[in-house]
């Protein structure tokens, strides 16, 4: 008996570890195609902007206007979080700036622009 | 009347019930197996244009290109008027980096142009070798 309770506790102490919690917008989005994008590994929360511009996190969608209590409280929970930026390539690309600026403007440092490398 | 006497041996040894203990941790080793997800996204970095005092260099070297992303998708060299296919883009920033090897290059975005074709115009930047690269909103002056 002793083995299996070990390796189970070892499995368990992995996933433990290795469990992120990424929050996602819950959404699909066609992200744009970029070479030259690089796999950020940390990803602490995933900002999803739709076809049609709108703004999804955590599985709803969000105004423009409160997207910045929103990421206040994030990176109170999370500081040092990276924040990603999933848009969908026919959004607009305003709304994708405007969230950068708002991100950078709450104090996230590392934001990305989303694009599929693959 | 009876008298009941209790001759009973204490057990020699007490043994700790393992099963509680297992399924428990079973539990929760199958909770954060079916919890992790291994999500991998890539992104590209953003910077903003940074305004630099102006620099004494040729008159006749351009040390800045400022791609314009307008509203229609098509892309524009801002201060030659110019308009480039997406296609040609690379080709273009890769001639100009040739004059200015550490030429800067700025993408203005439209407000109503997609972000698609500007993380295209980013990535041909990138594949050219720029080392300075930012894309900002597009000021109405720019127009």
């Amino acid at each position: 008996m002793a083995p299996l309770i070990d390796m189970i506790f070892i499995l368990l102490i992995f996933f433990l570890v290795t469990a992120s919690f990424v929050k996602t917008p819950g959404i699909d989005i066609q992200k744009p195609f970029a070479e030259t994008a690089e796999d950020r590994k940390k990803t602490n929360l995933v900002i999803g902007v739709a076809q049609d511009s709108t703004i999804w996190v955590e599985g709803r969608m969000i105004d423009i206007r409160d997207i910045r209590s929103y990421l206040e409280r994030f990176l109170q929970e999370t500081p040092n979080g990276t924040v990603v930026i999933s848009a969908d390539e026919d959004s607009r690309s305003e709304i994708t700036l405007l969230l950068h600026d708002a991100c950078q403007g709450v104090g996230i440092r590392e934001v990305y622009i989303g694009a599929a490398n693959e | 009347m009876k008298k009941i006497i209790i001759t009973g041996r204490r057990p020699a040894a007490t043994e700790l019930n393992m099963a509680p203990l297992i399924d428990m941790i079973f539990i929760l080793l199958i909770f954060f197996l079916v919890t992790t997800s291994f999500v991998n996204e890539a992104g590209l970095e953003r910077k903003k244009p940074q305004p630099s005092p102006p620099k004494q260099t040729d008159i006749e070297k351009r040390t800045n290109v400022t791609l314009g992303v307008m509203a229609d998708n098509s892309i524009w060299d801002q201060e030659e008027g110019r308009s480039i296919h997406i296609k040609s883009v690379r080709a273009y920033i890769e001639n100009f980096l040739i004059e200015a090897p550490k030429g800067t290059v700025v993408i203005a975005a439209d407000k109503d142009s997609q972000i698609g074709t500007v993380v295209k115009v980013m990535d041909a930047c990138r594949l050219a070798g720029v080392e300075n690269l930012s894309v900002a909103p597009m000021t109405s002056g720019e127009r």
